[in-house]
C-alpha cells in the first residue's frame, strides 16, 4: 500500500465511501422520520434523525458547495420533521432528552436555517434548571456543551477545558481494557472537544498528542480485526479531528471501510448494535436499523477527510520509549521467586521452575540467581532411576537448564548425554518442521551441532504454515516462538506476512487479559516481540498488564482461590510464563 | 556408545514445550469480570434511548407475567 503523505488527497476509491454512504442514507430518508416509525421504534427514529441531522449540518459547515441531491433530500427530511409541533415541543416536556431535539435545531442552524420558535423552546427548557443540570458522564457533558454552542443557546455550563480532565481519553487508558462503550466515550470526547476538527482544545498540561494518536490507532486495529466498522469509522473520524492524516493505520481503516461497504453504500454495523427488542421481523427495517449509524459515521469520515476547513497537522514524534528498569526489576524478583520454588517443589514441577529461573538469570546476566535451583534439580535428576526424564520435560526446559548449568560451571551427565544423542539423531536430516527450528538454534548455541549443519536445517524450515490463519492465536504464538529460537530477525524480516500474523496475535490480547489467561498473554507478548512489535502500543500495554499482576513476593498472578496447593501451582506456572516473556530479547 | 534417540523422537522432542502451557487452566473457575453491559442492556452510547427501551422492556415483561 503506498504511503499517504500529510495533506494529500484521498485516493478515489476511498473518496467514494462518503458519496455512496450518503446515497444509501438518502434512499432511506423516510426511516429517519419519527412519524413513519412504528410505535415501539419512534424513539429510535428520533435518535437516528438527530444523528443524520448532525451529518447534514456538518456537511453544510465543512463544504461550501451547495448540497447535492442526496444531501438535499436528507436536509428536506430533517427540516420537515423539525417544523412539526409534535416533534419540537417535546423539548419543553421531556427535558432529560434535551440533546435528542436540540441537536436537530443546531444542525438546522449550521445549514443557515435558524428557527426562532424552536430556539425559544430550547431556551425555555434550559432555563428550567434541570435539562442541562442533571448529572452527566463527562463526554455527555461535552456533548451538551457542544450542542448548546452550535444551537447558539446561552448557558452557564463549565467550559470544555474544565471537563476534559475527567474524560477517559485524557487518562491515556490501557487499550486492552477498553470495551465498546469506552471507545465511544473516547471518540465522542474528541468530536466535541475539537468541534469536529475545527479547533484545538486546551488539553490538560500532561496531555500527550503522540500517545493519544497511538491509542486511537491501536484501538482502530483492534476494532478492525473484530470487523466492527462502526468503531473503525468513529476512530478514523477521531484521527481526522485531531488533524492526523499521515497514518498507516488510517489507510488500513479506509481500505477496510471501502471493502465492507456494500454496493448501494450501506455499511453494516456490528452484531448487537440494535437492541433485540427493536429488530422485529421486518427485514428491510432491520437492514436499515443495523446500518444507518455506521453508514453515517463512514460518510462523516469521508467528509472530514476531504474538507479543507478541518485542521491538519504534522504527525508528532512517537512517544519516548518506556523506562526498562521496572521490567528488569520485576524479572529479577520473579526469577528469585522461581529459584526458591524450584528447591521445594517436586522434581516434575521443579525442573520447569529452575529452567525459567535460569532463563531469567541469563537475561539479567546474573547466572548465580539460578545456581541453587539448578543444583537442586540436577542432584535429584541424577538420583532418578530409569530412563532420563529430559525427553519428556519439554525442549525449552532442557535447553534453559543446559544454558544455566554452563553459565554456572555446573554439569549434569544425563543432560549432556541426552543433548549429544539428540544432536546425533538430527545430523542425518536435510529438512525439519518449522517448530523444531528454534531447538536446532539452541543445540548450535550449546555447541552440540556445527553451525553449518544447524544453518542448513534451520533454512529448510518454512514458517508459513505456522503463520497462516486457522490455529488459535496463542497456539500460533507458541509455534512462532519455537521457530524463532529467541532470534527476532527470523520473523521480523518476513514483511507483510509478519505484519498480518502480528495483527492477529495483538488482537487476541484483550480477550486473554479479560479472561485472565496469563500464559496466553505471556506467549502472545513474547511472539509479538519476536515479530518486531515490542514498541507497539498494544504490546506495551500488554506488558504493563503483566507487570500489574506481580505480588511483592515476585510471583505473578492472583489465583483468587484459597487452597494453598492450587495457589502455589498456579503461581508457579504463571510466573514461569511471565519470566519467559520478560526475558525475551 | 550407541545413540538412544532416533530421528523421530528427536524431532518430536524439539517441538515440545514445558514452559508454555495453553490448556484450559483453573482461572476459568475464578473468572471475576463483570458483565455490566449485559445487565444494563446497553446498546450504543445513548443513555436516554437505552434507559427508555430498557424501561419499556421491563414494563412489557411485567405486563406479560
Amino acid at each position: 500500500m503506498a504511503p499517504m503523505n500529510a495533506g494529500s488527497e484521498l485516493p478515489p476509491p476511498w473518496c467514494a465511501v462518503e458519496e455512496r454512504a450518503v446515497s444509501w442514507l438518502a434512499a432511506h430518508h423516510t426511516r429517519f422520520d419519527p412519524d413513519t416509525a412504528e410505535e415501539r421504534s419512534v424513539l429510535f427514529a428520533r435518535k437516528a434523525l438527530v444523528e443524520m441531522a448532525l451529518l447534514v449540518g456538518l456537511r453544510a459547515r465543512l463544504d461550501p458547495a451547495p448540497f447535492d441531491e442526496d444531501y438535499q433530500r436528507l436536509f428536506d427530511r430533517m427540516g420537515a420533521v423539525a417544523k412539526r409541533p409534535s416533534y419540537r415541543e417535546l423539548v419543553g416536556r421531556d427535558e432529560r432528552a434535551l440533546l435528542l431535539y436540540a441537536g436537530t435545531h443546531a444542525a438546522l442552524r449550521l445549514c443557515g436555517q435558524h428557527d426562532e420558535e424552536f430556539h425559544h423552546l430550547i431556551e425555555q427548557s434550559v432555563a428550567g434548571r434541570y435539562a442541562t443540570s442533571f448529572e452527566r458522564i463527562p463526554y455527555r457533558q461535552l456533548d451538551l456543551l457542544h450542542t448548546m454552542e452550535l444551537a447558539g443557546v446561552e448557558n452557564r455550563l463549565p467550559a470544555v477545558e474544565e471537563i476534559l480532565p475527567f474524560t477517559l481519553f485524557c487518562a491515556d487508558p490501557s487499550v486492552l481494557r477498553l470495551g465498546d462503550r469506552d471507545i465511544y466515550a473516547i471518540t465522542h470526547t474528541i468530536f466535541y472537544a475539537t468541534d469536529f476538527g475545527l479547533r484545538v482544545p486546551k488539553w490538560r498540561a500532561d496531555f500527550d498528542l503522540s500517545s493519544a494518536i497511538e491509542l486511537l490507532e491501536a484501538l482502530c486495529l483492534l476494532c478492525r480485526r473484530r470487523g466492527n466498522a462502526d468503531l473503525v469509522a468513529e476512530l478514523l473520524c477521531s484521527l481526522l479531528c485531531l488533524g492526523i492524516r499521515d497514518s498507516a493505520e488510517a489507510e488500513r481503516a479506509w481500505a477496510f471501510l471501502a471493502e465492507v461497504q456494500e454496493p448501494d453504500g450501506r455499511v453494516a454495523g456490528p452484531e448487537g448494535i440494535v437492541h433485540p427488542g427493536l429488530e422485529g421481523g421486518d427485514e428491510e427495517y432491520r437492514s436499515w436499523a443495523t446500518a444507518y449509524h455506521t453508514t453515517i459515521v463512514a460518510a462523516l469520515a469521508g467528509l472530514l477527510a476531504r474538507s479543507s476547513s478541518v485542521i491538519r497537522r504534522q504527525r508528532p514524534s512517537p512517544p519516548a520509549a518506556p523506562d526498562a528498569a521496572p521490567t528488569a526489576a520485576a524479572l529479577r524478583r520473579a526469577t528469585g521467586w522461581l529459584a526458591e520454588a524450584a528447591v521445594t517443589a517436586d522434581l516434575e514441577a521443579a525442573l520447569p521452575a529452575a529452567a525459567a529461573a535460569a532463563r531469567g538469570a541469563r537475561s539479567l546476566r546474573e547466572p548465580a540467581l539460578a545456581h541453587s535451583a539448578l543444583a537442586s534439580v540436577v542432584k535429584r535428576v541424577e538420583a532418578e532411576p530409569g530412563p532420563s526424564l529430559w525427553q519428556r520435560i519439554g525442549a525449552d526446559v532442557v535447553f534453559e537448564c543446559a544454558h544455566g548449568l554452563r553459565a554456572t560451571s555446573g554439569g549434569c551427565a544425563t543432560l549432556d548425554r541426552f543433548l549429544d544423542d539428540t544432536a546425533t539423531a538430527l545430523s542425518g536430516l536435510t529438512a525439519i518442521p518449522a517448530a523444531a527450528a528454534g531447538g536446532v538454534v539452541q543445540l548450535m548455541r550449546l555447541d552440540r551441532l556445527s553451525e553449518e549443519t544447524a544453518r542448513s536445517l534451520i533454512d529448510s524450515a518454512d514458517p508459513a504454515p505456522l503463520m497462516a490463519e486457522g490455529s488459535p492465536p496463542a497456539m500460533t504464538a507458541r509455534g512462532l516462538v519455537q521457530y524463532a529460537g529467541d532470534d527476532p530477525s527470523r520473523l521480523s524480516s518476513r514483511g507483510s506476512s509478519a505484519h498480518a500474523v502480528a495483527e492477529r496475535l495483538a488482537a487476541a490480547l484483550p480477550a486473554a487479559c479479560k479472561d485472565y489467561k496469563l500464559d496466553e498473554v505471556a506467549v502472545l507478548l513474547q511472539s509479538l516481540a519476536l515479530l518486531g512489535w515490542a514498541g507497539h502500543r498494544i504490546v506495551r500495554d500488554g506488558l504493563e498488564f503483566l507487570l500489574r499482576q506481580q505480588s511483592p513476593s515476585g510471583a505473578f498472578g492472583y489465583p483468587a482461590v484459597d487452597d494453598p496447593q492450587q495457589r502455589a501451582s498456579l503461581r508457579r506456572r504463571w510466573t514461569q510464563s511471565c519470566v519467559v516473556a520478560l526475558s525475551s530479547p | 556408545m550407541s545413540c538412544s534417540i532416533d530421528t523421530r523422537k528427536a524431532l518430536e522432542f524439539l517441538q515440545t514445550s514445558g514452559l508454555v502451557h495453553l490448556e484450559i487452566p483453573l482461572e476459568q473457575l475464578v473468572r471475576a469480570t463483570t458483565t455490566l453491559d449485559e445487565v444494563a442492556g446497553y446498546v450504543l452510547a445513548w443513555e436516554k434511548y437505552v434507559l427508555v427501551v430498557a424501561a419499556e422492556c421491563d414494563e412489557t415483561a411485567a405486563a406479560e407475567q
